[in-house]
């Protein structure tokens, strides 16, 4: 039985190193947009969207610094043309407008218009991108109210790796990810039955997330633990390991809130054996910390 | 099972050559005595000569240092001299040294009264081969178990300690457990599959087969780990691929001996409890 009074801790601390360390998340702090560049912001506005969606109390201002944060971001032109001369980019920024449109802060009805002009017009929703990103570009689409021509959940999913018989001693952890993010896409983070997921296979995802989420507190990769927290909970099937897996977050948890996964960890060893040099406090911890801070929110929501 | 068969007699097969290399080690010799009898146990019927020509050479070897008052039976596992000694009996090959340190273990136990926990194992293994009975620990006296966190988290040493403990206290699964805590029925399975993930293929068989041995309920968890296990072996019956940890390491003469034969006969054990229908190491007590 996992502790309300835990879950709080990890939450309040997670959100309050993220209001802390928002600059990180700055699609600009490189300079110029390049890359997967918007990713943090994305990340930033996943979290935004689970304290407005979240039936627990997240504090009010937290929620306006987010959104005072993606606006800002928004607003500059260089950012807000990228989807349009870069559609690769679009599913980032639709997940952005849908945070702001959700607090008041974006005209949805224009956006959503000139998107899916750009929809119609490009190939990005053309059959290119592997079946788990086809899944996430639609949960985007979906999220923003875009119309689009894609196929339903129930065909995405079949395609998926997570729709195959999985051996958990096999799966790397680049396929745990993507087992968790199908889940996440399938249920909209939780806050909606899994689509195109029958019963049986909810089932059959739901106790393979269990055996890995105990494989990584026991492999003490906090990054997965909490990812797979949030997946077990997605599937509405919480998990006999949620109790040692927030038990574990709690732990390594920081004073100033942040919850260090493996990079920091490898980034510690690389500095102390004086390898490479030292990479940000924020690059190496915000990822863990987010994901803990919205597992923490799911579960609060669900009570 | 006919495959499983085959994949036992070409584990045998390894194991034997393995022995009989000219730096092999009566420990080696040892160990590979302990698996031709597995795979003779699984049902690999070539492995039954093996073992009789693996038994008269160890007695030999054995009985001349011995004799020269160079056998120390502290360099060996004692549950491996004993498990060795009832396959040497048994094939009319009973070695002096053996039983002799046989009888000594006997005696030592019977003398310090009431076995400690630590070395129930070693008692229940005596009782098995007609020496007790011994004074033995009462089932719980070995204190509460340990949360389901502290056994995710626990150390490799920890783990094989437990294993160590369940294995002796059910001698080798012939005996009921005493009684099992529904943490630890939890954690198993996953630091089964998490051990093995880790390439740790000694660790991982030791936990599969004390899943066996407390009879967990979780087929799924050994389907699982039988699966990949069975995609270890080679070709020449030895289990595991250790390219990458011989590259980075020092260069190891006798791999064969020091890392392949004790990998090939922990797994051919687990797979043989887990997947040969009434399998029994020592006789049900």
């Amino acid at each position: 039985m996992t502790s309300p009074t835990v879950v709080e801790q990890v939450v309040e601390g997670a959100l309050g190193w993220t209001g802390k360390n928002l600059s990180h998340f700055d699609p600009f702090k490189e300079g110029e947009l390049t890359g997967l560049c918007e990713i943090p912001l994305s990340e930033l506005a996943i979290l935004t969207l689970s304290a407005q969606r979240s039936s627990w109390p997240v504090d009010t201002a937290v929620i306006t610094q987010f959104l005072d944060f993606l606006e800002n971001a928004h607003h500059h032109p260089v950012y807000r043309e990228r989807p349009f001369r870069e559609p690769e980019t679009l599913v980032s920024h639709l997940i952005v407008a849908a945070a702001l449109e959700r607090g008041g802060r974006l005209d949805g009805h224009t956006h959503r218009s000139t998107v899916e002009t750009l929809v119609e017009a490009s190939t990005v929703t053309a059959p290119a991108l592997p079946p788990h990103r086809t899944m996430e570009l639609r949960h985007a689409l979906d999220l923003m109210g875009v119309r689009h021509d894609l196929p339903s959940y129930a065909t995405l999913y079949r395609s998926t790796m997570p729709a195959r018989p999985m051996n958990p001693v096999y799966v790397s952890r680049a396929e745990a990810y993507v087992l968790t993010h199908v889940i996440f896409y399938a249920t909209d983070l939780g806050y909606r039955l899994a689509q195109g997921v029958d019963a049986g296979e909810r089932q059959r995802l739901a106790r393979l997330v269990d055996r890995l989420l105990g494989m990584y507190i026991a492999a003490r990769d906090w990054d997965l633990t909490a990812e797979l927290i949030l997946s077990a909970r997605c599937l509405r099937q919480p998990s006999p390991f949620e109790a040692p897996g927030w038990e574990c977050l709690a732990a390594t948890q920081r004073a100033d809130g942040a919850v260090p996964g493996l990079r920091a960890r490898l980034a510690e060893a690389d500095a102390v054996h004086g390898g490479r040099a030292a990479t940000s406090d924020a690059s190496t911890c915000y990822h863990t910390t987010l994901v803990s801070a919205l597992a923490g929110l799911t579960v609060l929501h669900g009570g | 099972m006919t495959r499983c068969r085959a994949s036992f007699e070409r584990a045998a097969e390894f194991v034997f050559a393995a022995a009989h290399a000219p730096d092999a080690s009566v420990n080696h010799q040892l160990q590979a005595l302990f698996g031709t009898s597995l795979a003779e146990k699984a049902g690999a019927p070539l492995a039954a000569a093996r073992v009789g020509e693996m038994a008269g050479e160890l007695r030999g070897r054995l009985d001349h240092a011995y004799d020269a008052g160079g056998f120390d039976p502290f360099a060996h596992d004692a549950k491996l001299l004993l498990l060795c000694h009832g396959i040497m009996r048994s094939r009319g090959a009973e070695s002096r040294a053996l039983a002799s340190f046989t009888r000594e273990t006997s005696a030592t136990l019977r003398d310090v009264g009431t076995v400690p926990i630590g070395l129930t194992g070693l008692a229940h293994l005596l009782t098995a081969m007609g020496e007790g009975p011994f004074r033995t620990s009462r089932a719980g006296d070995g204190g509460s178990f340990p949360s389901v966190r502290s056994l995710l988290l626990a150390e490799n040493g920890v783990l094989r300690q437990l294993c160590n403990t369940v294995a002796g206290a059910t001698l080798f699964g012939a005996r009921k457990a005493p009684g099992t805590d529904p943490g630890l029925l939890l954690a198993l399975p996953v630091l089964l599959l998490q051990k093995l993930s880790e390439y740790d293929l000694i660790l991982g068989t030791t936990l599969l087969r004390t899943l066996a041995y407390l009879d967990v309920p979780d087929p799924e968890a050994v389907d699982w780990a039988t699966r990949y296990l069975e995609s270890q072996q080679q070709s020449d019956g030895r289990f595991g691929y250790y390219a990458r940890e011989l590259a980075e390491g020092p260069e190891l003469r006798t791999v064969d001996q020091n890392l392949h034969l004790p990998v090939t006969v922990s797994v051919l054990w687990a797979l043989a409890e887990t997947s040969v229908p009434g399998f029994q190491l020592v006789d049900r007590v």
